[in-house]
């Protein structure tokens, strides 16, 4: 008998089941259109230098990033510096300027100890311009043109 | 799935496949210098205008007048500038009307005519060899200069553009 009861209640649950599929539900599904990050630069260029010398190229007259993002935003800022531009060719005493505005005059100096890093911060104005600038040594250097990419990824949080 | 998908408002559609691309960007730009090797600037020959009278002019061309070496990294260009003087260390004696001849070969037939100046004037070291050669000329003038030996220094000042 017992045996007989437990099959009936297994024919009861297949039996209910066509009812379930006819019921309908919802769920909220939500997307953010967020502003698209542009980053477009102009070169650090440290022009002619001696095969043996050093030379220190400040931000401010240095390299520029330009970056277009949503204002307000968290956004994280990966860097990539070279250590070299080549053999002899050393690259060192990195440091920035950033603004919200195309200012270097009162941009907000930050040093880099590091050749990789990653800040995070925001801008109210949905701009940001970062000046670049570096020491590069040569020590009995070859002749020669030499350059290395200087990478930044921005990332909304 | 696509059920699903289909009846999701456009604009949800759109931002989710829209949000990885927007999401994060990379830009580059470059690091740059160009090693040089140091320059040389020799004068190899002196702008000599020989006798003159105590009163009167006399022009030196800048084939036989004086002679400035130059040594590079090939194929770099180069300011030149020059500290000329306007006498010879006395007012009776005074020079002007200088012209220069510029040549990556040593040799003045087919170089190049120049007003020597202070301003910077760009030139460009041999591809070959990073050799430059410029030619001094220029008049000097007396005016009841006494009898004498006069000479003054021109400077030649070279440096990568």
């Amino acid at each position: 008998m017992r045996l007989r009861s437990s099959v009936a209640l297994v024919s009861l649950a297949v039996l209910t089941a066509p009812s379930l599929a006819a019921q309908s539900g919802s769920a909220q599904m939500t997307g953010t259109v967020m502003t698209a990050i542009t980053v477009t630069g102009s070169d650090l260029k440290f022009g002619t230098v001696l095969k043996t010398q050093t030379k220190t190229i400040a931000p401010a007259a240095g390299g520029r990033f330009v970056i277009t993002l949503a204002a307000n935003t968290n956004v994280t800022i990966d860097y990539v510096l070279p250590a070299t531009l080549g053999p002899n060719v050393a690259l060192s005493a990195w440091g920035a300027l950033y603004n919200t505005v195309n200012d270097p005059n009162s941009a907000l100096f930050v040093p880099i100890f590091t050749n990789t890093g990653t800040y995070t911060t925001l801008t109210p104005t949905g701009s940001m311009y970062i000046w670049i600038g570096a020491t590069l040594t040569t020590t009995n250097a070859a002749v020669g043109s030499y350059s290395q990419p200087i990478r930044l990824t921005l990332t909304y949080n | 799935m696509v059920c699903l998908t289909s009846r999701l408002p456009g604009f949800v559609v759109a931002a989710l496949l829209a949000a990885p691309a927007a999401r994060a960007q990379t830009g580059s730009f470059t690091a740059q210098a160009r090693v040089v090797s140091a320059l040389a600037v020799a004068a190899t020959s002196d702008l000599a205008f020989g006798q003159i009278t105590p009163t009167g002019a006399k022009t030196v061309a800048p084939t036989t007048g004086g002679r400035f070496r130059i040594a590079g990294t090939r194929g770099q260009p180069v300011s030149v500038s020059f500290a000329l003087p306007a006498n010879l260390g006395a007012p009776a004696v005074a020079v002007g009307s200088w012209a220069g001849l510029a040549n990556t070969r040593n040799r003045t037939n087919g170089a190049a005519a120049f007003v020597p100046s202070a301003a910077p004037a760009s030139f460009t070291l041999s591809a070959g060899n990073g050799r430059l050669f410029l030619w001094l000329g220029a008049t000097v003038t007396t005016t009841g200069a006494p009898s004498g030996t006069y000479s003054a220094p021109v400077t030649v000042t070279v440096v990568y553009n």
